[in-house]
């Protein structure tokens, strides 16, 4: 027979503010629950090598979910009659929901661009339901770099336009492979919700001046950013990282908007050991109160 | 006998417009995907290099001519131009960060892209790619 990755992929309606939402997440491993939240546009199978990575899943039960709209996530009931705008009320509850849906104790919650400005919110707003929050290509603020109506619109194609626009996202020198299979999940996003997400990043959540009373002693924020990120650019991170007492800021060298699908290996290397310091921190903990 | 340059920058964009044109229109041509992906886009753009401006028709995805200077009164639907430090940078392989895509180069005031922007978006990747194809070192 042949070999099965160790991912099991499941449905579950929870309930996101004023909806049930069917969502689809991913999951492998066990120990401290990892979830794990993509891209705008996108859905969790960026984090399919977290997902099959034995070094992470010992320790941790990685979960990547599908957000409502995204990937095998179908939309709230009654979507066709609006346009979808995700905002940081809806973000921060979609996010929420899951992890008290799957009840899990304390997760650290890891996102990826959109998804590593969230982490700025929870840290902000419900730090202490975290172990720890790690934000990818994450930043209080940054410039737009072109206008979002491109996205959604009869006479351009919206995966063609989307993908387009994000390979100039990728570092130069990951790898072929993976620069294409990142851009392929761009291609297969709903009409308008690329957009939609975008929402919340350009015009919903300018959290600079907003983040303080962050207690990274009691949860810690680790900030990753690559340095071809022309969206987020390492100096948005570094500016945003300056305003939180206690953030740990990482510049990843070679990689772009998209680290854990763009360029897996190189990203491990980087990852690896914040995971194990989020990991030490927990046997300190439990060992203190044993 | 060639005329000697003295002036870095002069010689630094000659040697650039050198680039555009050996890949232009060869190198598209030759691309038989890249011409089958850029097979909806008919247009007249202009890409200009430094001080040097050159009139690129495109025909169903094939370049059908790619000519240095601009004939009088000629129409255009869009332009990418850049400085000849962005095209060199561009160029580089693997580019540095920050000069590694045509966006980079708009977001940090390198490039400007204007015109009708509706064909160049709807066709966005074949034209990022015509743009990139001095970096793979077409030699034709």
């Amino acid at each position: 027979m042949t070999k099965m990755e160790p991912i099991v992929g499941r449905y579950t309606t929870i309930r996101i503010m004023n909806d049930d939402c069917r969502v689809y997440f991913e999951e492998a491993g066990q120990g401290i629950p990892l979830v794990c939240c993509h891209t705008a546009g996108a859905d969790g199978r960026q984090f399919r090598h977290l997902l099959n990575d034995e070094e992470i899943t010992k320790h941790f039960r990685v979960l990547a979910f599908d957000y409502p709209w995204h990937g095998k996530s179908t939309p709230p009931v009654g979507f066709q009659n609006y346009e979808y705008k995700l905002t940081t009320e809806l973000y921060v509850a979609m996010i929420r929901s899951f992890c008290a849906a799957l009840e899990l104790d304390h997760p650290v919650v890891m996102g990826c661009s959109i998804g590593g400005r969230i982490v700025l919110q929870l840290a902000h707003a419900y730090g202490k339901e975290f172990r720890a929050l790690i934000g990818l290509e994450g930043a209080d603020h940054q410039q737009p770099w072109y206008d979002t109506s491109w996205l959604h619109r009869p006479d351009v194609h919206g995966g063609e336009v989307c993908a387009a626009l994000c390979s100039g996202l990728v570092g130069a020198t990951s790898p072929d492979e993976y620069r294409h299979e990142t851009l392929w999940m761009y291609m297969q996003g709903g009409p308008g919700v690329f957009k939609g997400d975008l929402y919340f990043y350009r015009v919903d959540s300018d959290l600079r001046g907003k983040l303080g009373g962050i207690d990274t002693a009691t949860t810690p924020l680790y900030l990753l950013t690559g340095e071809y990120d022309l969206s987020c650019t390492p100096e948005d991170t570094i500016r945003t990282a300056s305003t939180i007492p206690g953030a740990k800021v990482t510049t990843m060298k070679d990689m772009g908007h998209f680290p854990m699908s763009e360029n897996p290996k190189r990203f491990k290397e980087y990852i690896l050991p914040v995971l194990h310091e989020i990991k030490q921190r927990s046997v300190a903990a439990k060992s203190q109160k044993a | 006998m060639a005329a000697v340059i003295e002036d870095p920058s002069v010689a630094l964009e000659q040697a650039l417009c050198e680039r555009f044109e050996r890949c232009l229109p060869g190198g598209v041509n030759s691309d038989e995907h890249l011409v089958w992906r850029g097979r909806y886009l008919t247009a007249d753009i202009i890409v200009q290099i430094g001080s040097v401006p050159f009139l690129v028709r495109i025909e169903n995805g094939r370049i059908r001519e790619c000519r240095k200077g601009l004939p009088l009164l000629c129409s255009t639907v869009f332009s990418v131009k850049g400085t000849t430090e962005a095209w060199a940078a561009f160029w580089e392989n693997p580019p540095l960060p920050k000069w590694h895509d045509i966006f980079a180069l708009t977001k940090f005031g390198h490039m400007t892209i204007e015109g009708n922007v509706q064909p160049f978006m709807a066709n966005l990747q074949y034209v990022k790619d015509i743009l990139a194809m001095p970096r793979r070192g077409f030699a034709k």
